[in-house]
């Protein structure tokens, strides 16, 4: 038989983890800067390395509380055809002159993304593919009250062989500083 | 050339490769090892030969 066997069960957790994502951290995707490949511990599942052409720079972008997510949907195929979708559905309030330059360039990349959710736990997608947008509604989204939402509502997708891999608790950047830097270009501020 | 000892018991995963680093590999994936990896991997060290009493 193949590798990919089955090596041990799994039990009953004890409750704890939340739902929803908080941050992703953005890298342009192109064959001169990206991660090529990723070593796991195959013992504790946890990324131990990766591989990058040149330090790769992630830009960082905090998302509404609670309304973003993280997809994974795996598709078989009859065939021995495996598939993972990664989707992003993600939020982020307010918009400005300068998310209206700024957000365009999100609009129409290509992007190794890394996905902090709320329990910690940093994950690493689109290694393969990259993700890009597919859908969503640029800054305004049919709001019509004054309290009605406005901001950026933005739908990414990629398809990849293997699921996102687990980067751990441990700040990426700190982990893989050598091969892995974070922008400190962010700007948080409304329209003037 | 054999594996490094740090990396036993990872897998490399690559486009929709996964290379298994055991202790023991096939030569097949020893050559991909040598051709896409080498960073994981390091020279065999030559065994020590046992002194043959007779010569001392």
């Amino acid at each position: 038989m193949a590798n990919c066997f089955i090596s041990s069960g799994r039990g009953h957790f004890c409750q704890g983890q939340v739902g929803g994502i908080k941050t992703i951290f953005l890298a342009n995707w192109y064959d001169a800067n990206k991660i090529t490949d990723v070593t796991v511990d195959a013992s504790t599942g946890e990324v131990s390395g990766v591989t990058t052409a040149s330090a790769l720079e992630f830009f960082q972008f905090d998302l509404d509380r609670q309304t973003s997510s993280f997809n994974q949907t795996i598709t078989t195929g009859g065939g021995g055809a495996l598939n993972y979708e990664q989707g992003l559905d993600v939020h982020m309030s307010h918009d400005s002159e300068k998310s209206w330059a700024r957000m365009q360039n999100v609009t129409e990349g290509v992007f190794q993304v890394i996905i902090l959710d709320n329990n910690g736990v940093y994950y690493l997608a689109g290694v393969d593919n990259g993700i890009s947008m597919t859908g969503g509604t640029y800054a305004h989204g049919g709001d019509v009250a004054f309290t009605d939402y406005v901001g950026y509502v933005m739908q990414l997708i990629g398809s990849e062989p293997f699921p996102a891999f687990n980067l751990s608790t441990t700040s990426t950047f700190t982990a893989f500083s050598s091969d892995l830097t974070l922008s400190s270009e962010q700007y948080n501020t409304a329209q003037a | 050339m054999k594996i490094k000892k740090e990396f036993i018991g990872h897998t490399i995963y690559k486009g929709r490769v996964k290379i298994h680093l055991s202790e023991v590999v096939t030569e097949a994936t020893m050559k991909r090892l040598i051709l896409e990896f080498p960073q994981f991997l390091e020279e065999d060290k030559p065994k020590k030969k046992k002194k043959d009493a007779a010569l001392d």
